[in-house]
């Protein structure tokens, strides 16, 4: 028997594919369905669509049969959080800020706050890493943005 | 060209210094992925794939392909010295693995596993070697539609052998259909689920989305786990000698070696079994087969060389399906399949004739990638077994960066890096599903629908689809007090009454054909021509045949007494399933091969008439037998007599007819 908190994890997952499936459907039935013998575009989303939400509903009625889910972040680790949400703010930065200085606020982050190096380790790596990284791939001709930095 | 010197072309090419470099570049680089516990071959094959933008695609599929191989070899020397199986391949590997180092043998452990590898993979890319060019050129002859079936059975395959439940790895499946439509539709150029975004245009890029499947899941992974690590370490071995198994230990792991190379070999073409459930199979069959099977667990050398022979063979066999016929058997030869297309080309039966010297360089790079392994990871284990207690906190950030340039690389734009970022749950079926659209969408461009149920292939390939839809059901397997009987037996009405209009077309061909040999006629179209009407009496007679059906099997379902005819029939009927697929598939290509009218051909008539028979016996077979487990668990929980819910604490007798059930609890005769 799964617990509550899987039970409502499977829940969520089933509703969350229901409502993709019938997203989807909203989205593609504005495309041109065409026939079975012309398609059109909208045609092939609209079965895959219809699909995805029978299946996502079925999940939410069996959400209580099978085994429970082994990957479930949601029930686990605020690290993961953490991980995730500097990992969004680092996109948004780093066109702004730059590779250099959005890398080695990452990676300190990454090393001190979930990993749990020393501050020292985790600072040198990060600039050293960081550094060599922008370096090296801008001299392999990949434009990476240089932001507040002058070089 | 013979195989002789279709080897010599592949090694003319393999043994080129570039690709001899790369070569050891990705078994060395698989060998410290399978050692460091965390970072798995998919993902260290992701993290690489914009690295061979720059290279040739035969010296990026050379060095892809020894990651993945290289990474099984070195998988079992944590598996054995830490009991941290670096690869999901080498779960098996721990049990007997570091039981053996326990006990001293660590060093035989790791040789047997080593040369079992070196043996397995051998005989994996022979088998690799043969089968490939014929296959590749039987493949020729298929289409769209069987393309998109083979797609379908692939798809389907992978959701029943995917872990979790069955209607989450459809789910998956879907969702990948539906990422593959994202872009311009191919035809139309109508922007479909683009949202008005720019860069979604050309649809979801390849790389920001393994990147984000593979690389950033497993650092999600490597951030769960971060401070768990090995509890007991054991001793590695100290020089070469000892390394080598002694005369006992061989004897026991010669059998196990050929039998686990065997199930591996046949297992890892199969979509979606691949090496870490070939491994699976071969330790179960080792255990069982043996005399004492309570040694397995305590250190048995054949629990080590079984499942170590059993993945190397289906990393080669995996090969098979995405070399001549484009489709990938498992995640990796997905990852694969994304870096043919990288390099503009596309992996299937072409392949083979077009680049021939590539197709032959890829095998034969993997022949000497095992020797390189061989000589590799036995005077290294030591260090080996140092870097595998490298910590995931100085791994993780070094996956991380190495995520965010590869997918800001393919087109330097932000936006990429937060489509990797919205891919990092674990949803591998994704990428299984995301490529076959393309086949379904020429599929029904290039002609009528109708084709679908019109060509042999395509229909035996789908019916063998439908056979396991309703098997990987997992509540058709089960039974709970017996109510979704019912429900199991309308579905198998279902399948048989597409069993059945399949029966109805080889009716109509043979009618055909007899009327041309019997001289009423002087042309004869194998094509057939459907009208509207004809379309609706299709439809009236899978319905008809959908209630016919349903009455009989739910007729076979009810019947109490087991011992009858239809029950051993059963059994042959089951084989016929098997019978059907290795007797008709390569007689259908061979007669349509040999002209482009079956008709022409002598043997078309018994093959039209010995297909579609078997199909017909073949498909129902299959299915009551599975309806006839059901059977018998609906029976123990009601009563023989009058059919009464036992209930959950039932007496010794039923409470409605009186029927003693202990001295008959299942069936009464």
């Amino acid at each position: 028997m799964k617990g509550w908190c899987a039970l409502l994890g499977e829940r969520i997952g089933g509703l969350f594919l229901a409502g993709l499936g019938l997203a989807g459907l909203y989205i593609a039935s504005r495309l041109n369905f065409g026939n079975v013998h012309q398609p059109g575009s909208g045609f092939y989303p609209v079965l895959v669509c219809v699909l995805l939400a029978a299946l996502g509903v079925l999940s939410l009625v069996r959400a209580d049969k099978g085994p429970a889910a082994d990957g479930n972040y949601a029930s686990g680790d605020k690290r993961i959080w953490v991980v995730v949400t500097a990992l969004a703010v680092y996109t948004w930065a780093l066109p702004k800020v730059g590779f250099v200085l959005c890398t080695v606020a990452l990676l300190l982050l990454l090393l001190r706050s979930v990993g749990r190096v020393s501050w020292t380790g985790s600072a040198i790596s990060a600039v050293v890493g960081s550094v060599t990284t922008y370096a090296g791939l801008v001299r392999l001709g990949l434009p990476l943005p240089a932001g507040l930095l002058p070089f | 060209m013979s195989i002789l010197e279709s080897l010599m072309l592949g090694f003319s090419v393999s043994l080129e210094p570039m690709n001899l470099a790369y070569c050891f570049l990705g078994v060395l680089l698989g060998t410290l992925v399978g050692v460091v516990p965390g970072l798995g071959s998919a993902a260290a094959i992701a993290l690489l794939l914009p690295v061979t933008y720059k290279m040739s695609a035969t010296s990026a599929i050379i060095m892809l392909a020894g990651i993945w191989y290289g990474s099984m070899y070195g998988g079992s020397t944590t598996s054995i010295l830490l009991r941290v199986p670096g690869e999901s391949a080498s779960v098996m590997t721990c049990l007997d693995g570091f039981e053996m180092a326990r006990k001293g043998r660590a060093g035989a452990a790791l040789g047997i596993a080593a040369f079992g590898s070196f043996i397995a993979g051998t005989i994996g890319l022979v088998g690799l070697a043969l089968l490939a060019p014929p296959l590749a050129e039987f493949a020729l002859d298929f289409g769209p539609p069987e393309y998109f079936a083979l797609a379908v059975l692939g798809l389907t395959l992978v959701s029943y052998l995917g872990s979790g439940t069955v209607t989450k790895a459809l789910a998956m499946a879907c969702l990948g259909l539906l990422l593959g439509v994202v872009g311009l539709d191919p035809v139309r150029s109508e922007a479909r689920f683009t949202f008005g975004v720019l860069s979604l245009q050309s649809g979801i890029e390849l790389i920001p989305m393994v990147m984000g499947l593979f690389g950033m899941s497993q650092v999600l992974h490597m951030v769960r786990g971060i401070h768990a690590s090995a509890e007991e370490v054991a001793k590695p071995p100290k020089g070469l000698r000892a390394l080598l198994p002694n005369r006992d230990e061989w004897r026991d792991a010669t059998g196990a070696i050929g039998r686990g190379s065997l199930i591996g070999f046949l297992v890892g073409i199969l979509p979606g079994a691949g090496s870490t459930i070939s491994s699976y199979v071969a330790y179960a069959l080792e255990k069982r087969r043996s005399p004492h099977p309570e040694r397995f667990g305590r250190g048995a050398i054949e629990g080590v060389a079984a499942p170590e022979s059993a993945n190397n063979a289906a990393t080669a066999s995996g090969f098979i399906p995405l070399l001549t016929l484009g489709l990938p058997a498992n995640v990796v030869m997905a990852l694969m399949l994304g870096a043919f297309m990288l390099h503009g080309i596309t992996p299937g039966p072409t392949l083979l004739a077009q680049n021939p010297g590539m197709f032959w360089g890829i095998i034969t790079s993997m022949f000497v990638g095992n020797v390189m392994l061989l000589v590799l990871n036995l005077p290294l284990i030591g260090l080996f077994a140092k870097l595998a207690r490298l910590r995931t906190q100085y791994l993780m950030p070094v996956v991380v960066v190495a995520c965010i340039v590869g997918a800001y690389g393919v087109n330097n734009n932000p936006f990429d890096i937060f489509m990797m970022l919205g891919f990092a749950p674990e949803w591998d079926d994704v990428l299984e599903g995301a490529f076959s659209p393309a086949e379904w969408l020429r599929a029904v461009s290039d002609d009528d629908w109708w084709m679908f149920v019109g060509w042999p292939v395509l229909l035996l390939v789908a019916t063998q689809t439908l056979f396991l839809l309703p098997i990987c059901a997992r509540g058709f397997r089960r039974t709970e007090q017996g109510t979704s009987l019912r429900l199991s037996v309308a579905m198998a009405g279902v399948v048989a009454a597409a069993l059945t209009i399949g029966l109805g077309f080889a009716a109509w061909n043979l009618l055909h054909l007899l009327q041309f040999e019997l001289g009423y006629s002087t042309e004869l179209e194998y094509e057939i021509e459907l009208r509207e009407h004809h379309r609706w009496l299709m439809v009236g007679i899978v319905g008809v045949s959908w209630l016919l059906w349903s009455v009989i099997l739910l007729f076979f379902a009810r019947r109490k007494n087991d011992h009858w005819v239809g029950t051993r029939l059963i059994g042959l009927l089951l084989g016929g399933t098997i019978a059907e697929v290795i007797v008709v598939l390569p007689l259908d290509i061979m007669v349509r091969r040999n002209n482009d009218c079956y008709c022409s051909t002598g043997t078309f008539a018994s093959l039209c008439f010995s297909a579609w028979a078997l199909l017909w016996l073949a498909g129902p077979g299959a299915l009551i037998a599975v309806l006839s487990k059901r059977r018998r668990l609906w029976w123990e929980t009601h009563c023989a007599g009058c059919g009464y819910e036992k209930g959950p604490s039932p007496g010794a007798k039923c409470s409605e007819c009186g029927f003693e059930w202990h001295k008959n609890p299942a069936r009464p005769t």
